[in-house]
């Protein structure tokens, strides 16, 4: 690819169970911090896992007068401070009106939340039609004051690098000059916590919160749920460097595939997801072994941890010996459709920090899992290319490889 | 600092990407006319039993939909395993939520099914053609409210150009009206009704049908934002365009107006015949139905 042609990442916007800012997220992801708390928020006496990796309160964007901030819906907040941040940080935020400006979100159970919310309150929205008269997409643009291009895109967990994707595909397209893009999910309720939890998909170390989450262990018994998002501001190089912007990364590959083999559980023919990071990979036209360290899905689930590990012996071969992998969901849980978004977030401090985010809670390696681990510290290491795997429930696989610019 | 002007990208006319639209289906169904389909979906096209079981209502008339246009494009005994498939809900699962939601306030946590957040979320619809037809190219679910139409052609098309797919299922559905109380009237005569396109590259169409995107420009100094046109082409527009693209004397063009001045549009190439879609049973929507 011509590097004129090449999409940079120019802006960046967190709100993460690490941070609310670039800069706390690098410092918290690299010194292995865990998130995972007990659940006070509401009553989980009859849930089978009590725990969750929160975000801290979303602070209020420096644009938005704080009152009427806060009487917006929670995750309309979240979305307003990434975008925010991410166009601050850009340089686009004053000028967003001027340019042909899109918007993609990764969001997957927009309407299972709004209407369960909405009950605990004491409504009935759910049977009332009349009163879904704006998603929150809709919300995001009109707050923001944006007229472009904008939808809503799903893929379970790899909602986050679909959103990405679209992105790079209106700007390639010509369609817009900037696009903001990502995830943010505030989706741990009541009701979704029992559902992850009825089918056996969630921890139940209760009693030890910060040590639940721990992908690739002998001992991991399912998944933590987190909350947060990450909003990115992508753009042509050409344009980046012509205007003096910082160039966090270069989106380089994108590869999608599905399992087509159970709409809960993860397939177990690596053949798929496999194929999905080998087409990444020749997108970014670069060879497995040229990436330097792979952010694994790895949910802390023994089949899916398992599964992945058995994609990357397949995909890797004799260079899964060299490559290290670690799964930061073992600090701040598995955000579901955000965690995409939110993992594309910890490869570009990857880029930025030259080190590897560990995976924490890494007492003794499965032998099922046979990979080069980081267990528990952040390792120095020069990072250029990386590869971002996000594999959805019921078998989306995609992988998304992001490349340091020079 | 340089201007925007100066951007190579906006001296540049924006693409106007296009496809062909091979096949189409169409399917209507009430309440009751689902728990049909819910185990037969389609009449010569067999799916593993009881796939359908936990699935949405707009689920299963969507995978019937794309039953319908496989047969309807003659595409039985293709392999549709590196395809991609992109699926638009409005409000997915919003009675079966309320269902859920009842049953949460009776019992607690223990009343939330296991198949709640799988089944219900926006994805679902797209992972489930995925799983029925053993399609492992992309799957996405998008829009999700009133834009899925848009959303769905959007992205079936463009997902299709990117990454060079032999075929894009896009599947639209709704139910008209939605459904309130659950024993309303309305909600009985309510129908669900699902479109699934089949877009593929060039000139393989069988039907002379063409979808075309035109992005549109923003005007200089707009500010005011309208996410939405007033009133819009519906999905029953859309489907009652097919239904008719084989009577050469109706409208060769369904548009259906987009940001910026866009506007999405299928066209039927001028004499060109599109023949029927099939008509199998009940619940799809031919031609002289839709009159």
């Amino acid at each position: 690819m011509n590097k004129d042609d090449a999409i940079w990442i120019t802006g960046v916007g967190a709100g993460t169970p690490l941070g609310n800012t670039y800069q706390t997220v690098a410092d918290q992801v690299l010194a292995g911090r865990s998130c995972a708390r007990s659940i006070t928020e509401f009553d989980v006496s009859r849930h089978v896992s009590k725990i969750f990796a929160p975000i801290e309160p979303v602070p209020i964007p420096s644009a938005w007068n704080e009152s009427a901030f806060r009487l917006l819906d929670p995750l309309e907040q979240l979305h307003l401070w990434c975008a925010t941040q991410a166009l601050q940080d850009a340089g686009w935020w004053d000028r967003r009106r001027e340019i042909r400006l899109g918007l993609v979100l990764g969001i997957g159970g927009e309407w299972l939340r709004t209407w369960e919310v909405d009950m605990h309150r004491g409504g009935n929205r759910a049977l009332d039609p009349q009163q879904d008269q704006e998603s929150m997409l809709d919300a995001v643009q009109r707050q923001l004051g944006l007229a472009g291009p904008a939808i809503t895109i799903a893929a379970a967990c790899a909602s986050g690098n679909y959103a990405l994707a679209q992105a790079r595909r209106w700007l390639t397209m010509g369609w817009v000059d900037v696009c903001v893009a990502g995830a943010c999910n505030l989706h741990v309720t009541p009701m979704s916590l029992a559902g992850f939890g009825n089918v056996g998909a969630l921890s139940q170390r209760n009693n030890d919160p910060p040590r639940a989450s721990r992908p690739f262990d002998m001992d991991r018994d399912g998944f933590v749920m987190g909350e947060g998002g990450a909003l990115f501001v992508l753009e042509h190089a050409a344009q980046a460097r012509r205007r003096g912007a910082r160039a966090y990364a270069e989106f380089a590959g994108f590869g999608a595939s599905s399992d087509a083999s159970h709409m809960v559980i993860p397939s177990d023919d690596p053949g798929p997801a496999a194929q999905a990071m080998r087409a990444a990979l020749a997108d970014a036209a670069v060879n497995a072994g040229d990436i330097d360290y792979i952010n694994a899905h790895a949910t802390s689930t023994p089949l899916a941890d398992t599964a992945e590990a058995r994609v990357l012996q397949t995909v890797l071969g004799d260079d899964v010996r060299k490559i290290p992998v670690s799964s930061t969901k073992s600090m701040t849980g598995h955000l579901l459709s955000a965690s995409a978004a939110v993992e594309a977030l910890f490869c570009v401090i990857a880029l930025d920090r030259q080190a590897i985010p560990p995976t924490i809670n890494l007492d003794n390696p499965d032998p099922t899992c046979d990979l080069l681990h980081v267990p528990h510290h952040a390792r120095s290491q020069a990072v250029s290319i990386t590869a971002s795997n996000s594999f959805g429930f019921g078998g989306s696989n995609t992988c998304l490889i992001l490349r340091k610019v020079a | 600092m340089a201007s925007i002007h100066d951007n190579p990208s906006a001296a540049a006319p924006p693409n106007s990407p296009e496809c062909a639209i091979r096949a189409f289906g169409v399917v209507e169904a009430t309440h009751a006319q689902i728990s049909e389909l819910r185990n037969k979906p389609h009449q010569r096209h067999l799916l593993p039993a009881k796939l359908l079981k936990y699935a949405d209502d707009q689920t299963v008339v969507a995978v019937a939909a794309v039953l319908h246009a496989i047969h309807d494009g003659n595409l039985q005994e293709r392999t549709l395993a590196d395809w991609g498939v992109v699926a638009g809900p409005r409000f997915l699962g919003r009675d079966a939520v309320a269902g859920s939601m009842e049953r949460f306030r009776r019992r607690g946590a223990l009343g939330v099914s296991p198949v709640h957040i799988p089944y219900l979320s926006l994805h679902a619809v797209s992972g489930m053609v995925s799983l029925a037809l053993r399609i492992h190219g992309p799957n996405v679910g998008v829009g999700g409210a009133r834009t899925s139409m848009t959303d769905a052609l959007l992205t079936g098309l463009t997902l299709q150009q990117e990454h060079r797919l032999p075929g894009v299922f896009v599947v639209i559905s709704a139910w008209d009206p939605e459904p309130t109380a659950r024993n309303a009237p309305e909600t009985e005569r309510a129908i669900c009704r699902a479109v699934s396109l089949v877009l593929m590259p060039g000139e393989q169409d069988s039907h002379g049908l063409k979808l075309r995107i035109h992005p549109g420009a923003p005007t200089p100094g707009e500010t005011d934002v309208k996410r939405t046109v007033a009133a819009p082409p519906s999905l029953m527009d859309l489907a009652q365009f097919l239904a008719k693209c084989s009577d050469p004397r109706q409208p060769q063009t369904w548009c259906y107006p987009w940001c910026w001045n866009g506007h999405m549009e299928i066209t039927r190439a001028a004499g060109s015949l599109v023949a029927a879609p099939e008509a199998t049973d009940i619940h799809d929507v031919g031609p002289a139905r839709a009159a």
